[in-house]
């Protein structure tokens, strides 16, 4: 996509915005330059169509009734000067009609007709009815991985993230892809492995896994409408909880690391067995299910505000803006949906976060941590940088004199203003390594943590004093969702993988 | 093939005067989007468009495409307005309508519906901050500054959004776009 020339896209924008005549033909001045650049053109035609576009879908005055109406109403102003005009225009046809032998001459014919027609569009809007509340949607792609394709109707596209599901749609990940984060309307989340074939239904079962793994975590379901998963080999009845599945060509594996879920096998009657957290059981012919603790297999653990009831995120902005008012301290920004990251020319703006409540089972051992971020993002490149920080900060003290850019709390500051000290404010020599945020739209990034940090944030509370998200560069920019965001997706969270030692049961 | 709402139209029924208008307004008001001398007056030359096909209702043959004759008439208004704007000045306005003349193609009107399901699908995917700015600006057509007021942001920011959105949502629709076509 040919993107305008600067100057050239700020005066369309100007123009746009309601621009005077002079903005006006200072734009077509410029354009005239450029008037055998196709691809200019093009984009320039593009980005008018848009804003048209925009206009029809957003603003009420420019619908498609609005148009029609002022049509119709300039069709009125003309019959008033100049006669009945629909009359007029039968008449001046009337002539014709009998040249192309049209006329209707059967006027009973005609009522039977609209009769017959009224007829086939009630019958068509029962139909369409029918047919739109059996396509309704079942949910959406939150996340996608490399090399995911979705069939639909018997044609394939590759998935995009924000994507609308519907029963009977077959996801496929691509080999050593990245896996696919998925959410159903029955409040069912799901990460789909690398080598996974699974069919969205909308019948007695709700997935079927034909290949690959599924981690899976399932809010309460009615009673009446429990949420199952079908492999070629077994049902998984899910009695509210997180587990996994995993099929090879003989077998179906069930993990389970939260509440329990019934594995039915197809084989020996359907035998079934309901599997507690921390046990796994396979449905294979001829071997009855039996669940075995779980060994060496990590538990998840997700903590996300509002997120079953976790109420422990905690994020902020500090920033340099308003200093003038306030000794220094800035700005503090609390509790917004999401929060400016920034490093302009005026002003900068930095990311506190800290993850508190982190109630992991005795002993768990953090194998692997990530944080999920969501950001909105409108340029490529941008220079976002996370660090551990090393000393505390009260998000409780708002008071002027509270924390900011200068203080961390009442009667305590940063070494540097803005936590800017590498040694002191921040973890010395680690970084957090950031994915680079899509252009545009809610992104998601998932950025990995070190464990052993994570560790410390779980065995020793006091001690865990977040993150910080800052830019490096002079003029970027980005906005990151909060723990506040209205919409739980968009939240930040924090997912521990742990696992347990020997003798313990995964009851967190 | 004969076109049966414009020989109903002929005849005199006035709803299919009206279906004609449903039908075809969409494809006249965003080829004009793309040719007039300026936004505002984009859906006004649209409307003047059928107002002086429906003059000339009964001497429009039932045979030819009422999509293309309605274009043809929206191409000469739009051909107008640029010579009426550029009468008697150092701009051409022939040259330049017929610039943008030569890169509008009627064919891509044909897709038009899908470009605004593509366009909903789009904005949905926008960031609510953004979606606001959009809102705001669109819905309750709000000039940039008075945004910017409201949302306690300088009006270079909600004009740096409102650009980089329109480019990030024609990406999106030219993807979808794409991805319907290979389907």
């Amino acid at each position: 996509m040919t993107t305008l020339p600067q100057d050239l896209q700020e005066l369309l924008a100007r123009c746009l915005d309601g621009g005077s005549a002079g903005d006006w033909q200072s734009l077509h001045e410029r354009l005239a330059a450029v008037r055998d650049d196709s691809a200019i053109l093009d984009a320039y035609a593009e980005t008018c169509a848009l804003h048209h576009d925009l206009r029809c879908v957003l603003a009420p005055g420019a619908s498609s009734e609005a148009f029609l109406r002022g049509v119709e109403s300039k069709l009125n102003d003309q019959r008033k000067d100049s006669g009945r005009f629909v009359l007029e225009v039968a008449a001046r046809t009337r002539e014709q009609f009998k040249k192309r032998d049209r006329t209707v001459r059967n006027r009973s014919f005609v009522w039977a007709g609209w009769g017959a027609a009224a007829t086939v569009l009630l019958a068509a809007g029962i139909y369409f009815l029918q047919g739109s509340a059996s396509n309704r949607s079942i949910g959406r792609i939150v996340r996608v991985g490399s090399a995911a394709q979705l069939a639909r109707g018997g044609a394939e596209h590759s998935v995009s993230t924000g994507e609308i599901l519907f029963a009977d749609d077959i996801l496929r990940t691509g080999s050593g892809a990245e896996g696919s984060e998925i959410e159903l309307d029955e409040k069912a989340t799901f990460q789909v492995s690398a080598d996974t074939i699974v069919v969205f239904r909308k019948a007695s079962y709700a997935l079927e896994l034909k290949q690959g793994k599924l981690d899976i975590s399932v809010g309460p379901q009615p009673k009446d409408h429990p949420f199952i998963v079908r492999t070629p080999h077994a049902d998984a009845e899910v009695l509210g909880t997180h587990f996994a599945l995993e099929v090879d060509a003989d077998r179906t594996r069930l993990s389970v690391f939260e509440s329990r879920v019934r594995l039915k096998s197809v084989w020996d009657g359907g035998s079934n067995t309901v599997v507690q957290a921390g046990y796994s059981a396979e449905a294979r012919p001829g071997t009855p299910i039996v669940a075995i603790p779980l060994k060496d297999v990590p538990l998840v653990a997700v903590f996300q505000q509002g997120k079953k009831g976790y109420a422990g995120a905690c994020d902020l902005v500090i920033t340099t803006q308003n200093s003038e008012f306030t000794y220094n301290n800035g700005a503090t920004q609390f509790d917004a949906d999401q929060y400016l990251i920034c490093n302009f020319k005026e002003y900068q703006m930095r990311m506190l976060m800290r993850f508190e409540d982190l109630m992991l089972p005795a002993g768990a051992k953090v194998v692997s941590a990530e944080l999920d971020m969501k950001w909105e993002n409108w340029d490529t490149g941008q220079s976002l940088q996370g660090s551990y920080l090393n000393v505390a900060w009260n998000p409780k003290a708002r008071e002027l004199n509270g924390l900011g850019w200068i203080h961390r709390d009442v009667g305590a500051d940063w070494a540097m203003p803005g936590a800017s000290d590498d040694k002191k404010d921040r973890v010395s020599g680690i970084s957090i390594p950031l994915p680079t945020p899509g252009n545009a739209y809610v992104t998601a990034t998932r950025i990995s943590l070190d464990p052993a940090q994570v560790q410390r944030w779980v065995n020793a509370p006091a001690s865990n004093f977040g993150v910080l998200f800052s830019i490096s560069k002079r003029g970027d920019h980005i906005r990151a969702f909060a723990s506040h965001a209205a919409e739980q997706n968009n939240r930040p969270a924090l997912v521990i993988r742990y696992t347990l030692p020997d003798g313990n049961s995964a009851t967190h | 093939m004969a076109d049966d709402v414009l020989l109903r139209a002929q005849g005199g029924d006035r709803s299919a005067i009206t279906a004609i208008v449903q039908e075809h307004q969409r494809a006249v008001r965003s080829y004009l989007s793309r040719l007039a001398p300026d936004a505002s007056t984009a859906d006004d030359l649209a409307q003047e468009v059928f107002l002086e096909a429906f003059q000339v209702l009964e001497r429009i043959d039932p045979q030819r495409d009422l999509r293309n004759y309605l274009l043809g008439i929206a191409r000469n208004r739009a051909r107008m307005a640029w010579r009426k704007q550029y009468s008697r000045r150092e701009i051409s306005g022939d040259e330049l309508f017929n610039a943008l003349e030569s890169r509008a193609s009627v064919e891509n009107l044909a897709t038009n519906d899908d470009r605004l399901e593509h366009l909903r699908a789009c904005l949905a995917r926008l960031g609510p901050k953004a979606l606001e700015i959009f809102q705001l600006h669109y819905n309750d057509e709000l000039r940039c500054e008075e945004v910017a007021e409201r949302l306690n942001m300088t009006a270079g920011s909600i004009r740096s959004v409102l650009t980089r959105g329109r480019d990030a949502l024609r990406n999106c629709i030219e993807a979808r776009a794409g991805g319907a076509a290979t389907q």
